[in-house]
């Protein structure tokens, strides 16, 4: 467990086990904000797709509509609503002011994608999350309907995306 | 009682169309202009 100043002693940024040992940078530096060569548009695409398909879940399960046979249509109704509304939050954040700016490269992440944190990049970035999300939302609306999976959904019978 | 979500005063399905438009629309649209305002650099 070693600490040691990133660079300079006397400024106050020290590398540590948590931002920088080996598991913590494999693992950010491979997250689709981070890893290396895709374009802004596959970086949403990818995050879109985990947020969709995390966010069908809550709703079908625990949505106004979990008692009736509408459950699962209303669950992705919500997500794909839910994922329209974060993706207004994405693309309002870039046009603000000057637009996204790039972070400094820092003990983590060793040298940031660029073409990411411009207004174009981030609009292209906003536009991958809408369609993953959507997407996303959709394939978990799908497993939890299709015959083969759907008992994946309704483990321990208490209740389950119906 | 009738249908649960709505009232025999005229034009009876217009609180459905309002209670959104104010309550979600209407903000949404509210705080994305306001963030442009406040933050503005130039």
């Amino acid at each position: 467990m070693t600490v040691t100043p990133v660079a300079d002693p006397c400024v106050g940024n020290l590398a540590t086990p948590v931002n920088s040992s080996y598991f913590s940078k494999a693992f950010l530096n491979a997250l689709p904000a981070y890893r290396p060569s895709l374009s802004p548009n596959r970086r949403g695409l990818e995050v879109g797709m985990a947020h969709g398909y995390l966010l069908y879940g809550p709703f079908a399960v625990t949505g106004p509509l979990r008692a009736t046979e509408y459950a699962s249509t209303a669950g992705l109704l919500a997500a794909i609503g839910l994922v329209s509304i974060l993706t207004v939050c994405l693309s309002i954040y870039g046009t603000a002011g000057t637009g996204p700016n790039v972070e400094p490269a820092d003990a983590t992440i060793e040298n940031p994608p660029a073409d990411l944190f411009t207004k174009a990049g981030w609009a292209e970035f906003a536009s991958g999350f809408w369609l993953g999300g959507c997407g996303g939302a959709a394939f978990a609306w799908f497993l939890s309907s299709m015959a083969l999976t759907s008992p994946l959904a309704h483990l321990g019978g208490i209740w389950g995306a119906s | 009682m009738a249908h649960v979500m709505t009232g025999d005063f005229a034009a009876a399905w217009l609180p459905s169309v309002f209670v959104p438009l104010v309550g979600i629309i209407g903000p949404a649209v509210a705080m994305a202009l306001l963030f442009n305002v406040i933050e503005a650099t130039e």
